[in-house]
C-alpha cells in the first residue's frame, strides 16, 4: 500500500510541472536509447552462445612458422589455422569425443530445374560431428554418416534458408542439387539459428562472414580438390610437394581450422599429450622449427588472441556511455531546478512532523517513476531504431551476388538487454536526483515559512 | 566595459550548477570532436578519385553450375559479341570487379630475389585483351600487353605469363619513386615477370585505406579451368548502360541455357557496397550528434532561464540604477561565454585522451587534426552563446519596477 501511496504521491508532484518532468524524461529516453543502440552492436559481437562449453569445445592452435619468422597476427603468436595434414593427424587420433574441420568456402548452389535462379553461396566443409559441435538443429534428416568424412561420398546439409530457395521449403531430404559443377544428396535441412554462429565457426575472419549455406562432408576436400575461402599461409617447407592440389593437401600450408570437444578432463590431457608429441614427431622430419607450442584456445579465449576488430563498435558503446552521461547531468540539473522551485511546501511538511528522510524518500520516489517512464520510452525508441538499423543493413551485395546479409544481426533487440535498458533508465534518474533530493531536504524551514 | 569580479563571485555562488554545465558541455566537446573525427575517417576514401570512370561501366560475374567451365574460346567469343552491341565502347575478361572490394588476388611482390629485400603487398589480378581501354587507366609509361602474350593456363599454379603492367603506386614502392620502371624485373616468389608499362593510380578492386590508391600489377593470363570468369563492359555513357545490361545478361543466358550463375552490376553500385557499412554507420554518428547538440542547446538553455528568473530582482534593481537592457544581456552573454570557455577547455582535455585511447584500438586511423578542435569549439562556444540568448533577452525585458515593487 506504501509503494501505492508512494507512487501517487510522485505522480501529484510530476503533474505540479508537467514540462520540466516531460523534458526530464526525455533526456533520460534519448540517453537510454543511445547508449543501449550503440552497445546492442558490442555486446551481440562479443555475444558467445557457447559460452556454456568453455571448458569442453576448443580450437587447437598450433606454430610451425619459421625460426626468424614468428605469426604477429594473434595474441599469442599462434595462427588459428592448421594444415590439411596435422587436421587429419588429429582426426584420426579419435581421443576426442567428437571433433570437426572447418573450412571456409563458397561457390553455385542449383537444383535441376531451369527457371530457378542460381544462388552464390558461402559453403562450410565439416565433420558430422560439427552439427552437435556448434549445436546446429535439424528441421529434416540430419547428419551424414562417417563414412563420408572418412571416404567420398557426395551427401550435403542444406539450411532452412537454402531449402527455401531451392526446394520451396519442402522436405529436400533425398533430393539432388548441384555444388561447384557437383551432384550432391542432401541428407539433412539445419533450423534456422538466430545466434550469430558463423563468426564462432570462422571466428579467425572476422564479423562480416555470412551464415553458410550448405555444409559438405571433410571427404569432399580430397575429391573436389577445395581450395578454401580463406587466408592460406604457407610456413617453410623442407620437402617439396609439388604444386598442385596435391601440395595443399600434403603440404606444411595452413588452411583450415581443428576443433575438439572433450567429456573429462583427462581426454583433454590425453589429447595435449598427443599433440605434444606428434609436434616432437613433425620435428624429426624438418617441421615445427620453433620450441615446441600449441594452444586449445576456447571461444572466449579467442575473442581475444584473435585481435579481433571489435574496435569501431567498442568505441560506439562508449560513445552512447558518454551521451547517457550527459543525459544524466542534464536531469540532475533540471531536477534540482524543480525541487527547489517550492521550498515553502515542503518546509510546512517539515513543520507538521514529516522527518528529512521521509521528504528525501518521496523526492527519489519521484525520480524513480520518472526513470521508469523514461526507461519505457527509451525501450521503444531504442527497438524502432534497432529495426531500422537492422532494415538498412540487411541487403544483398552487388559485387559478387552473395544472397545473404552481414551486419544486421548485429542489431537484432535483445530482451535482457531491453530490460537493461529500463533498469539504467531508472538508475539514471535515481542518481540524478540524489543532490537535488539532498538538498531540499535540507531547506531552512522557519524562514520559507515566514514567507509564505 | 564590463567588470569581471562580479561576475565571477555570481557564477561562485552556484558552484554546483556551472560545475554540471561544464561538464556537460566538456563532454559534449569530446563526443563532437570525436564523433566528427570518426565520420571523417569512415568516409575519408569516398572523396578520393577512383582514377576510373565508374559511372559508364558494368560487371558480369559468370559461374557455370555445372562442372562445364568456361574456356578462353568462349569467353572471347562472349567479348566479341558484347563489344558488337550498340553503345558499347569496349570489353574486357578480368579477373576481379573494380572498386568492388573483393579480390583473391592478395600477393607479395620484390624487385629483387635478394633475402634482405621488404616484399610489397599488392594485388594481381588477371586481364585479357582490351582490358586497358575497357577500365579506362591511363598508360604513362611503356605499352600494352599484345594479345599475343595472353597466357591461357589450366589451372593457377601452372603460370607462364612473362610480362606485367603495374600501377604508377607499386612502381614508386618497388623500384622508387618517378624511376622508370619499364623494363625492370620483379618478382612473385621466385617466379620472375618484365614490367612492360605502367599505369595511372587508381582505387582498385579493394579500395586500400587509407590511400585509396592500390598497388595493382595486371597479368596477361586466362585460367581455362576456372569456374569464375567476370567481363568488364564500358558503354557510352550511363544513359545506354541499363539497356546493355539487359541484353547481355539475356544473351548470356541464352548461349549458355541458363545453365551459370550470372551477375550483371552497375560499377558504381558495386563499388558503394564496400562503402555502405561505413556510411550508414556515419549517419547514425551524425544522428547521436544531432541529438546531443539539442540536449547541449537546450541545457544552456534551461539553466540560463532558471538563473535568470532566480535573478530577477536583482537585474530590476540594475535597471534601475540605470544598466541599458543591452547591458543585462551581456552580462548573462558573458556569464555563459565562460561556462562553455571553462567546458571547452575542459573538453579539449578529455578529447586528446579519447583520441589517443580509440587510436590505439583503431590503429590505422590518422590522429586527430588540431584544426577540428579548434573547429568544434568554435561552434560549440557559438552554440551556446545563441542558446543563452532568448533566456538573456527575457531576462533584459524586465521591468524596473515590477521587479523591485515587491521589496
Amino acid at each position: 500500500m506504501l509503494f501505492f501511496y508512494q507512487i501517487t504521491l510522485a505522480w501529484r508532484s510530476i503533474c505540479q510541472a508537467p514540462i520540466v518532468c516531460a523534458l526530464v524524461v526525455l533526456v533520460l529516453a534519448a540517453g537510454v536509447s543511445a547508449f543501449m543502440v550503440n552497445y546492442t552492436s558490442f555486446y551481440q559481437l562479443t555475444f558467445n552462445p557457447l559460452a556454456h562449453k568453455n571448458d569442453r569445445l576448443f580450437m587447437v592452435q598450433t606454430d610451425p612458422f619459421g625460426l626468424n619468422e614468428p605469426f604477429t597476427k594473434t595474441q599469442n603468436q599462434m595462427p588459428s589455422q592448421v594444415s590439411y595434414r596435422d587436421a587429419l593427424a588429429f582426426y584420426r587420433s579419435k581421443i576426442a569425443t567428437r571433433n570437426t574441420v572447418v573450412i571456409p568456402w563458397g561457390g553455385t548452389l542449383a537444383v535441376f530445374n531451369n527457371e530457378r535462379k542460381h544462388i552464390l553461396s558461402y559453403a562450410q566443409v565439416v565433420t558430422r560431428d560439427f552439427f552437435p559441435m556448434f549445436e546446429e538443429s535439424f528441421l529434416y534428416g540430419g547428419a551424414w554418416e562417417v563414412t563420408a568424412d572418412e571416404n567420398t561420398q557426395d551427401v550435403a546439409v542444406i539450411t532452412e534458408d537454402s531449402n527455401n530457395k531451392l526446394f520451396d521449403g519442402q522436405n529436400s531430404v533425398g533430393k539432388s542439387l548441384f555444388f561447384e559443377g557437383h551432384i550432391y544428396q542432401v541428407v539433412g535441412v539445419t533450423r534456422k539459428n538466430p545466434a550469430i554462429r558463423s563468426h564462432m565457426q570462422n571466428i579467425d575472419r572476422g564479423v562480416d562472414i555470412p551464415e553458410s549455406q550448405i555444409y559438405l562432408p571433410l571427404g569432399v576436400v580430397a575429391s573436389k580438390e577445395v581450395y578454401a575461402w580463406g587466408p592460406v599461409y604457407c610456413p617453410v617447407d623442407p620437402h617439396d610437394h609439388g604444386d598442385g592440389f596435391d601440395s595443399r593437401l600434403k603440404g606444411a600450408c595452413i588452411w583450415l581450422t581443428y576443433w575438439a570437444e572433450f567429456s573429462t578432463g583427462e581426454q583433454k590431457q590425453q589429447f595435449e599429450k598427443f599433440v605434444a608429441n606428434y609436434i616432437e614427431q613433425q620435428k624429426l622430419e624438418g617441421h615445427y622449427p620453433r620450441p615446441s607450442h600449441f594452444a586449445l584456445s576456447n571461444v572466449d579465449d579467442l575473442f581475444v588472441i584473435i585481435k579481433y576488430n571489435r574496435g569501431d563498435f567498442f568505441v560506439l558503446a562508449l560513445f552512447g556511455f558518454g551521451f547517457l552521461g550527459i543525459c544524466t547531468l542534464n536531469s540532475i540539473a533540471m531536477l534540482l531546478a524543480k525541487f527547489t522551485r517550492y521550498p515553502g511546501e515542503i518546509s510546512i511538511r517539515r513543520a507538521m512532523g514529516a522527518t528529512r528522510v521521509t521528504i528525501f524518500a518521496q523526492h527519489l520516489w519521484e525520480c524513480l517513476l520518472l526513470g521508469a517512464i523514461g526507461g519505457i520510452i527509451g525501450v521503444l525508441s531504442t527497438y524502432t531504431l534497432l529495426g531500422i538499423l537492422q532494415r538498412t543493413y540487411a541487403a544483398t551485395a552487388p559485387a559478387n551476388g552473395m544472397t545473404v546479409s552481414t551486419f544486421d544481426q548485429l542489431f537484432v533487440p535483445n530482451p535482457y538487454l531491453l530490460l537493461l535498458a529500463v533498469a539504467i533508465a531508472i538508475i539514471a534518474s535515481v542518481v540524478a536526483g540524489l543532490y537535488p533530493a539532498w538538498r531540499i531536504c535540507r531547506v531552512p524551514v522557519a524562514h520559507h515559512l515566514k514567507e509564505l | 566595459m564590463l567588470a569581471f569580479g562580479p561576475i565571477l563571485r555570481s557564477l561562485s555562488r552556484r558552484k554546483f550548477g556551472v560545475f554540471l554545465l561544464v561538464f556537460q558541455i566538456g563532454f559534449s566537446v569530446a563526443i563532437f570532436s570525436n564523433l566528427s573525427w570518426a565520420i571523417d575517417q569512415l568516409l575519408l576514401l569516398l572523396d578520393k578519385p577512383s582514377g576510373i570512370e565508374e559511372k559508364s561501366l558494368f560487371g558480369v560475374l559468370v559461374r557455370p553450375a555445372t562442372a562445364h567451365a568456361i574456356h578462353y574460346t568462349e569467353a572471347t567469343r562472349d567479348i566479341n559479341d558484347i563489344k558488337a552491341l550498340p553503345g558499347v565502347v569496349d570489353a574486357a575478361i578480368v579477373r576481379w570487379l573494380p572498386l568492388s572490394g573483393y579480390s583473391g588476388g592478395d600477393t607479395l611482390l620484390k624487385s629483387t630475389l635478394e633475402k634482405d629485400v621488404n616484399r610489397v603487398p599488392a594485388i594481381s589480378a588477371d586481364v585479357g585483351p582490351g582490358w586497358l581501354h575497357a577500365l579506362g587507366l591511363k598508360l604513362l609509361e611503356g605499352r600494352d600487353f599484345e594479345p599475343t602474350e595472353i597466357t591461357i593456363s589450366a589451372t593457377p599454379s601452372d603460370d607462364e605469363s612473362k610480362t606485367v603492367i603495374i600501377t604508377r603506386s607499386l612502381a614508386d614502392t618497388l623500384f622508387g619513386a618517378n624511376e622508370n620502371a619499364v623494363g625492370k624485373i620483379l618478382y612473385e616468389g621466385k617466379q620472375p615477370r618484365q614490367v612492360i608499362g605502367v599505369t595511372s593510380n587508381w582505387k582498385g578492386f579493394t579500395t586500400p585505406f587509407p590511400t585509396g590508391e592500390e598497388n595493382t600489377s595486371f597479368i596477361p593470363r586466362y585460367v581455362d579451368n576456372d569456374v569464375e570468369h567476370r567481363y568488364l563492359i564500358r558503354t557510352e555513357s550511363q544513359a545506354v548502360r541499363g539497356k546493355i545490361m539487359t541484353a547481355v545478361e539475356q544473351m548470356i543466358n541464352t548461349r549458355y541455357q541458363y545453365t551459370v550463375l550470372l551477375e550483371v552490376n552497375a560499377i558504381d553500385d558495386v563499388a558503394a557496397w564496400p562503402m555502405r557499412g561505413k556510411i550508414i554507420l556515419s549517419r547514425e554518428l551524425i544522428g547521436t550528434m544531432i541529438a546531443l547538440g539539442l540536449v547541449i542547446a537546450f541545457a544552456i538553455s534551461g539553466q540560463t532561464l532558471f538563473w535568470a528568473n532566480q535573478r530577477i530582482k536583482q537585474f530590476g534593481i540594475r535597471r534601475a540604477l540605470g544598466a541599458s537592457k543591452m547591458d543585462i544581456l551581456q552580462l548573462i552573454l558573458t556569464e555563459t561565454g565562460i561556462i562553455c570557455g571553462l567546458g571547452i577547455l575542459l573538453g579539449v582535455g578529455i578529447s586528446v585522451v579519447v583520441n589517443q585511447a580509440i587510436l590505439a584500438l583503431a590503429t590505422d586511423w590518422q590522429p586527430m587534426s588540431p584544426w577540428l578542435l579548434i573547429a568544434v569549439a568554435a561552434v560549440v562556444l557559438v552554440g551556446g552563446l545563441l542558446s543563452a540568448c532568448i533566456p538573456g533577452w527575457r531576462a533584459s525585458q524586465v521591468m524596473p519596477g515590477v521587479s523591485i515593487r515587491n521589496f
